[in-house]
């Protein structure tokens, strides 16, 4: 039926008329019906299309499924309509809560006449990384009296991922202890393949004639070839702390974030320094990729971290068994953790005592609350700074290197800070 | 809402329930003030109906005939336009840009529609009127005219019937 509100409340009105006109035997109740009944003929027949029939298609700008955070992204609507005239057509792409539209939107009113087409443009951007899901598209019909509406087709959704923010970080070299043979950007000091200058040598045959000094082949009257210092590499694993109830902040601005986002610039910046990096993701699933090198691991890296589930299943001490028994010995670990979960410094002392070398990066999760809170009040705020303070304090007697890092800052300057001392330390 | 009440009030001074309209509009009001098309829908119709109790015991003349279908199709279209407005006001809460040109276009066809509908609906009636008034209430008229009028009433009846056989059939095709 094209109008059933219309339908029932004409068919009430008639059935009470035609009543109330025998009652009171009255012609003018009976006017009422025939009137009713006009209504529903002329309304009825000229109100809602016949036909409605709209073909929609939704894709992003170029095809893109893969964004950085706070990227923008476009989002294109097509509608062709293939049957009547259609006066008031509400489309409604169903978006996530936390999707911002920056530019159009994605609710919409628009007028097709038979046959038309038209595309429908807004752009959005996600605060948060991870994989958002956009649509479906609601496409709703309604008459001007707003007695009859329609929905329509939808269109699937389409899976978008927003993959965490990275930060340039030049100036960085995370230079594990451990070293493999493959060629890296680690000293090693020691002779073998590399660029630097290392020490002089008797030319043996087979040696590269491009390495021979011919200064001191000169001033000695016999060759002499140089030999360089090897230039090694190293495995990094960087393992996130996903664990839910140590998570602090909001949805948009929490520790989950920015140790993402840290994960994805440190494994972008120990990569260009061809060392193999590898990451595990401890949260509602343990998630990990191999360690490796070059861009296709750099990808694996992104896809991971941005599609990582943050839970309550697999805390820091439930990476153990993975990183002792499937990934290799005498790797960097670096964790990234707010240290909330007092167990968990426990299980980094762990690490520390057998034969890794381990760091410490950690978001502070009092800063974060205080960006979005304000001031937490004194005595709050003293007991948690104590309580944090105690326990890097603790890691770093046990010879972990602890990056206190306030997330509102880039991470680069107090990555570099930690770093320097480590070099010193490591010297003496 | 309340003016055309008032009017229907007005008009019927001659009854001692001539104040019926005006109380009976208050309910659309209620429904129309806090955005309840249910609360409004039935208040139209009881506004209706209590127009009609009102004016039950009026004479049958042309004049009184065109003044009940007149104050029927008003109350209708009281009714539609509060209901557009409701409508149009929802659109302009959700959408910021209802100077958007389909938004624009939407309310101009719907004064259209409005328009259309109860002037159509009101000839139809009356016409309907007529034939109920001539078979049944005993209308005295010419005989020439009874001839033209029952050839135009048979195709009348005829082309209701094909409008409300179409109306029925409808099926979706969305």
């Amino acid at each position: 039926m094209k109008m059933d509100k219309l339908l029932v409340y004409l068919t009430a009105l008639t059935i009470l008329t035609v009543l109330l006109g025998n009652l009171f035997r009255s012609w003018v109740f009976f006017m009422g019906a025939i009137s009713s009944l006009a209504l529903f003929v002329i309304v009825g027949r000229s109100l809602p299309p016949d036909d409605i029939r709209v073909d929609v298609r939704r894709e992003t700008s170029r095809g893109i499924r893969d964004v950085y955070l706070g990227d923008e992204i476009e989002l294109n609507i097509h509608l062709e309509n293939k049957g009547d005239e259609l006066r008031f057509l509400e489309v409604h792409d169903i978006l996530p809560s936390l999707v911002e539209v920056v530019d159009g939107s994605n609710h919409q009113i628009v007028r097709l006449e038979k046959g038309e087409k038209k595309d429908l443009y807004y752009k959005i951007s996600c605060p948060v990384s991870g994989k958002i899901e956009v649509g479906p598209t609601k496409i709703r019909y309604r008459d001007t009296f707003n007695f009859f509406s329609e929905e329509l087709d939808e269109e699937e959704n389409i899976s978008i991922r927003i993959l965490p923010r990275v930060q340039e970080m030049k100036k960085i070299d995370i230079n594990p202890s451990y070293t493999k043979h493959w060629l890296g950007d680690i000293k090693s000091k020691s002779i073998g393949v590399g660029n630097e200058f290392f020490s002089l040598r008797e030319y043996h045959i087979g040696d590269e004639i491009r390495d021979i000094n011919w200064k001191a082949t000169a001033r000695y009257q016999k060759p002499f070839t140089n030999e360089y210092e090897a230039e090694k590499s190293g495995d990094v694993i960087l393992v996130v702390d996903g664990y839910k109830k140590g998570i602090v902040g909001t949805m948009r601005n929490n520790t989950l974030e920015s140790s993402v986002d840290a994960a994805a610039s440190l494994s972008s910046a120990i990569l260009s320094a061809r060392n193999q990096v590898g990451v595990i993701v401890a949260g509602e699933y343990l998630n990990w990729v191999y360690p490796g090198t070059g861009k296709n691991q750099y990808q694996s890296i992104l896809s991971n971290l941005a599609k990582f589930e943050k839970g309550g299943t697999w805390g820091l001490e439930g990476v153990k068994w993975l990183l002792e028994d499937f990934f290799p010995r005498r790797s960097m670990i670096i964790f990234i953790s707010p240290l909330t979960v007092p167990e968990f410094s426990d299980t980094i002392v762990d690490f520390c005592r057998r034969e890794y070398d381990v760091m410490v990066i950690s978001p502070d999760p009092v800063k974060i609350e205080k960006n979005i809170v304000g001031d937490l009040g004194s005595t709050a705020e003293k007991l948690h700074r104590a309580e944090r303070k105690n326990i890097i304090e603790k890691l770093w007697t046990y010879g972990t290197v602890v990056v206190d890092w306030d997330p509102n800052q880039p991470l680069e300057p107090a990555l570099e800070e930690v770093l320097r001392y480590r070099q010193r330390k490591r010297r003496a | 809402m309340i003016l055309s009440a008032a009017l229907a009030s007005l008009t019927s001074l001659h009854s001692v329930y001539w104040f019926f309209p005006l109380i009976f509009c208050i309910v659309p009001l209620i429904g129309y003030n806090v955005r309840r098309l249910l609360v409004l829908d039935s208040g139209i119709l009881l506004l209706i109906i209590s127009y009609l109790f009102v004016n039950r015991v009026i004479s049958f003349t042309t004049a009184n005939l065109l003044s009940i279908i007149g104050f029927f199709f008003l109350f209708v279209g009281v009714w539609f336009y509060a209901r557009n407005t409701l409508l149009v006001s929802g659109i302009d809460e959700v959408f910021e840009s209802s100077s958007d040109k389909n938004v624009q276009d939407f309310k101009r066809s719907a004064l259209n529609d409005l328009f259309g509908n109860v002037v159509m609906g009101f000839f139809l009636a009356v016409f309907a009127g007529l034939i109920g008034a001539y078979s049944s209430l005993e209308m005295g008229i010419g005989a020439n005219i009874e001839i033209i009028l029952m050839v135009i009433f048979s195709s009348a009846v005829f082309f209701i019937l094909y409008l409300l056989i179409n109306i029925f059939s409808w099926k979706k095709t969305a």
